[in-house]
């Protein structure tokens, strides 16, 4: 399998319904990518996870082909599952939309390590934090 | 606004941002009813085999045009700036464009033709017609999730060399199968039993479809694994992977190899290639042939 990558695009979906409507289509659309493999395979691999988002990162090869890995759920849907809310409020500081406790916030942060390009824990929960407060949801201790 | 509104289509919303921003500005897109976000990373450097993604990537969010007013996207804009409280927001002012709803599903397939390798090879995507000449041997293949879509440099030079090296009979191995092309035309080319074999369950599974699609399901196998689920010696041994596995190999390459066989390899990038010349050399590989196109070789070789 002699390949090249000619570009990586990152997709933010629900688990077990990726169609071609966007952001799937023209995101992969524009490499040529077989955009019914793609869909069949991740909804394959994802049907367990329904109602999560499942994000997936797909690798485009100079032949068109690609594979794709799926990765943690992003860090404004962990928020959601521990505090307990289905919506983040998006009203800034004022009615929060739930509370998270701070070995919560941390936890998210370890398991969102990887993809958030910190130099630290420490880095990584101030950010996780950050998105906590700005979806509305209040950071406890 | 009002002629946007009434078009059917999509609004794409996009912005810039540093990877640590990606999940707060997401979630802003998603509470305004976004199905989903694409994140495409930019890259700083590139090798052979890969590319490191750089510290900021530009996301995109889709949103009907049907029901989308101005005030979706200020409100949009508004949310996105509060995110500056927390040293999340955007790089970039939040860009709009109108994105007209196509078929996504089959667009992508304007980029395949019937490709014509070698003499009488042909590889054909299964939706489109070809009206064979005398002589042509035609694969059908729908591109998809492996290697292999005859498309890659390394995989024309490879059924080049199958063409020149497959005779009636021949006992085939396939290493890297990927969609499973190599094997395929290499059954169609007249050998009598061809293995492939890739380490990668997905990659063996589509070669599998690939096969029975072709009618050489009862001549080829398809082993998960590297040479090892493979046995026995090959006629021709056909590696099209990249330098440094072939490299690696080249001993097990051996070891499959009779006086007569010829091992076949591509996938190689010309600025690494000595290293494939002196794994040949340290395992007594003498090398018959050399065959390039762009930046890639294909080695065929012999054990001396």
């Amino acid at each position: 399998m002699a390949r090249k990558v000619k570009a990586i695009v990152k997709l933010q979906i629900d688990a077990g319904k990726a169609n071609p409507a966007p952001p799937v289509g023209p995101a992969l659309g524009q490499h040529g990518v077989n955009i019914m493999g793609f869909c069949k395979e991740y909804n394959e691999r994802t049907a367990a996870m329904t109602g999560t988002v499942i994000p997936v990162e797909i690798t485009i090869f100079d032949d068109r082909s690609f594979t794709f890995v799926t990765k943690t759920p992003p860090a404004g849907e962990l928020l959601k599952k521990a505090a307990g809310v289905d919506k983040g409020s998006g009203l800034t500081g004022r009615e929060p939309a739930g509370t998270v406790t701070r070995e919560q916030v941390r936890d998210i942060a370890q398991t969102k390590m990887p993809d958030l390009n910190a130099n630290s824990l420490e880095a990584a929960e101030k950010i996780v934090e950050g998105t906590a407060r700005s979806m509305g949801i209040k950071v406890a201790g | 606004m009002a002629a946007e509104a009434d078009a059917p289509g999509w609004l794409e919303f996009s912005v810039r941002a540093g990877v640590e921003a990606v999940d707060a500005i997401s979630e802003v897109f998603r509470r305004h009813g976004a199905r989903g976000v694409a994140v495409e990373p930019q890259f700083v450097s590139g090798s052979d085999e890969g590319w490191e993604a750089g510290p900021e990537c530009v996301l995109k969010a889709y949103l009907p045009s049907a029901g989308t007013d101005s005030s979706a996207e200020s409100s949009i804009e508004e949310d996105l700036w509060h995110l500056s409280a927390f040293d999340l927001a955007p790089i970039s002012p939040l860009r709009r464009r109108v994105v007209v709803e196509s078929d996504w599903a089959n667009a992508w397939k304007e980029h395949f033709h019937p490709i014509r390798l070698g003499r009488h090879l042909v590889v054909k995507p299964s939706w489109r017609e070809h009206w064979p000449r005398a002589g042509d041997v035609v694969i059908e293949l729908d591109p998809g999730v492996a290697f292999g879509t005859g498309l890659h440099p390394s995989t024309a030079l490879m059924m080049e060399a199958l063409e020149a090296r497959v005779q009636s009979g021949a006992r085939v191995l396939d290493v890297g199968t990927g969609s499973g092309i190599l094997a395929i035309a290499a059954a169609k080319l007249g050998a009598g039993t061809v293995v492939g074999v890739d380490t990668d369950a997905v990659s063996c599974r589509v070669a599998r479809e690939n096969a029975t699609r072709n009618g050489v399901a009862d001549r080829l196998s398809i082993g998960e694994g590297s040479i090892d689920a493979s046995s026995g010696e090959f006629d021709v041994i056909a590696a099209n992977i990249i330098a440094s596995v072939i490299a690696e190999l080249a001993p097990e390459f051996v070891r499959r190899m009779r006086a007569e066989s010829v091992l076949l390899a591509s996938g190689i990038i010309a600025e690494r290639a000595d290293l494939v010349r002196r794994a040949f050399e340290s395992a007594n590989l003498r090398i018959l042939e050399q065959s390039s196109r762009g930046d890639w070789l294909c080695l065929a070789a012999a054990v001396s």
